[in-house]
């Protein structure tokens, strides 16, 4: 059996871990620039804020209405995230798949069935008490079926967030009442292409014929037939051992003193791991960077930073800042260094990673991406730099209504109130 | 310039402090500390849950008799199951605060004179946030 876990209104919800005063209150995130509305919880969705919408045309409603707005908080979405997949990780029977930023399959093979309702639970409790993060856990034969279960847990109160599909009746009750736009894998072409053929339910799709469609998507969609009549054909992404970190350093050929040194350092090294990166096709989820000075000093020192991009990035800009912005973070005033460096983590392929809505990783940055590296490779690497390689100034985004840093930031930790 | 794929690193912990065997006022120091090569690590000792455990300011002075002043570094951990006595961060109507359990007279403790404890009742919304596991009180650069 497979389990799929998925955090409630995620980044709403993160906004609510450290303001307890805000678990009742409605909470909408914001974009990059504090443009559009990119994540709402169920009451603000309740009081008629529309999700992707511009946030300037909803200020009256929410003004009105009294939700708290937030722009979008990366360092703190990511933290929690990998706290809560560690935490999963931990808890697990066996090896999870950390299937975007608020979603995770856990395999649940060799767990007897009686027992898959109480862990199932038993996770869902965890991560409440442990990150203050709600969490549905669905269980099913397969992953399609495991993400059709997240419907149910959304749905009916009465099952308390945790959906068992251990019985084909059980699937198929739940196949005739969830949109086909719900089957995973179905996307909006797809959906209008059904409709036009009468089929609106998960039930419907399961009846279809392999001939008619494989005629209509191919084998994916056949696929996802055969998941949805419980037979498991597509297995756990594990992620794979090798390649999982492209790392970059060098020593200076001169001990170094000054942080803008260090941070075009850490661009470059950045920027090079990146084209390393693209090259492979894949996209990375964290990204680490260190300073350290000469093992020989006797004020020996060395620090390092993890940075998380929740959508996943190979766009050497984001990297770049990102390490400038950890050299900025680590740098002490008076030392002698040595060496910089860059590490990429979590890397994956890039056709496989679900894009992150609040990341503007749209496709001008690939195509700026790829201009580049073609450039790159054509008239020689270097030719074509960015700025902040040669020690540009940063330049920041708008992130007017940002809540604090409160897991990542020494001057950002949440504030206790001890009277 | 390198770039080589590495296999995955532990690098969890970015804190190591160097471990000397002999005692620090012990005269000459054994001539061994020089070729010592591990290393202590600060947060082993203070976290057991790190995936569980957040970092918290103290501000206010209502829990001094028990070591927590004004500007303290709280180690705050949300995995364990708070139990009588312990020190807990809880959110009372929403706001966060820091108190000592009383379970047994249903009640949360100042550790100030000065201060009442607060009766948990029916109507006082209480959600503990955690159990203060360490306070970390910095001596150095600080007026009495």
């Amino acid at each position: 059996m497979i389990g799929l876990c998925d955090m409630r209104s995620f980044y709403a919800s993160c906004e609510k871990v450290f303001r307890p005063d805000l678990r009742g209150a409605s909470v909408v995130v914001l974009s990059n620039n504090d443009g559009v509305i990119v994540a709402c919880d169920p009451e603000s969705k309740a009081a008629g804020i529309k999700k992707f919408e511009p946030y300037f045309k909803q200020l009256e409603l929410i003004e009105q209405a009294g939700i708290h707005a937030f722009s979008s908080n990366y360092e703190l979405y990511g933290e929690i995230s990998s706290r809560i997949m560690d935490t999963l990780a931990a808890l697990a029977p066996n090896d999870i798949e950390i299937y975007s930023i608020d979603e995770c399959f856990i395999d649940f093979g060799g767990v007897p069935p009686e027992q898959l309702k109480p862990l199932g639970r038993s996770f869902r409790d965890a991560i409440w008490q442990e990150q203050r993060i709600r969490m549905g856990v669905s269980i099913g034969p397969t992953k399609t079926l495991a993400k059709l279960g997240q419907y149910a847990t959304k749905v009916l109160p009465k099952i308390e967030g945790v959906c068992v599909l251990e019985h084909e009746h059980q699937w198929q009750w739940l196949a005739e009442r969830v949109a086909v736009s719900e089957v995973w894998g179905v996307g909006r072409r797809l959906t209008q292409k059904l409709k036009a053929m009468g089929i609106t339910t998960a039930a419907g799709l399961a009846a279809m014929s392999e001939a008619n469609a494989r005629a209509l998507q191919g084998i994916t969609l056949v696929r996802t037939i055969q998941e949805l009549n419980g037979e498991a054909v597509i297995d756990m992404e594990l992620e794979p051992p090798p390649k999982q970190q492209i790392i970059s350093s060098r020593s200076f050929g001169q001990k170094q003193t000054h942080l803008q040194s260090l941070q075009e350092a850490a661009s470059n090294h950045a920027a090079r791991a990146g084209e390393k990166l693209r090259a492979q096709s894949s996209v990375c989820y964290r990204l680490s960077a260190w300073a350290e000075t000469s093992r020989f000093e006797t004020n020996r020192y060395s620090d390092d930073l993890c940075m998380s991009f929740p959508g996943g990035t190979a766009d050497s800009r984001t990297l770049s800042r990102a390490a400038a912005d950890v050299m900025a973070r680590v740098f002490r005033q008076g030392l002698r260094y040595a060496k910089v460096g860059v590490v990429l983590h979590d890397i994956r392929a890039a056709s496989f990673s679900q894009r992150d809505l609040l990341i503007p990783e749209n496709r001008a940055s690939g195509q700026v991406m790829q201009l580049m590296d073609g450039l790159n490779k054509r008239f020689g690497s270097g030719s074509v730099k960015l700025a902040r390689q040669a020690g540009a100034t940063r330049f920041a985004m708008r992130r007017q209504l940002k809540s604090p840093n409160y897991l990542n930031s020494w001057h950002d930790l949440p504030r206790i109130r001890v009277n | 310039m390198k770039i080589i794929p590495l296999a995955p690193a532990a690098t969890q912990s970015r804190l190591a402090l160097p471990f000397f065997l002999s005692k620090v006022a012990a005269g000459f120091p054994s001539p061994a500390d020089d070729y010592l090569d591990g290393g202590l690590d600060l947060n082993e000792h203070l976290i057991e849950h790190p995936s569980a455990t957040y970092l918290a300011r103290a501000d206010g002075d209502s829990m001094i008799e028990l070591g927590i002043f004004c500007g303290d570094l709280l180690v705050v951990d949300r995995a364990l199951q708070p139990s009588d006595g312990d020190v807990v961060v809880v959110a009372v109507d929403g706001q966060l605060t820091i108190k000592i359990l009383d379970l047994a007279h249903a009640q949360l403790l100042p550790a100030n004179k000065r201060y009442r404890p607060i009766a948990i009742s029916p109507d006082t919304q209480v959600e503990t946030e955690g159990v203060v596991v360490h306070t970390i009180h910095t001596l150095k650069g600080r007026s009495a």
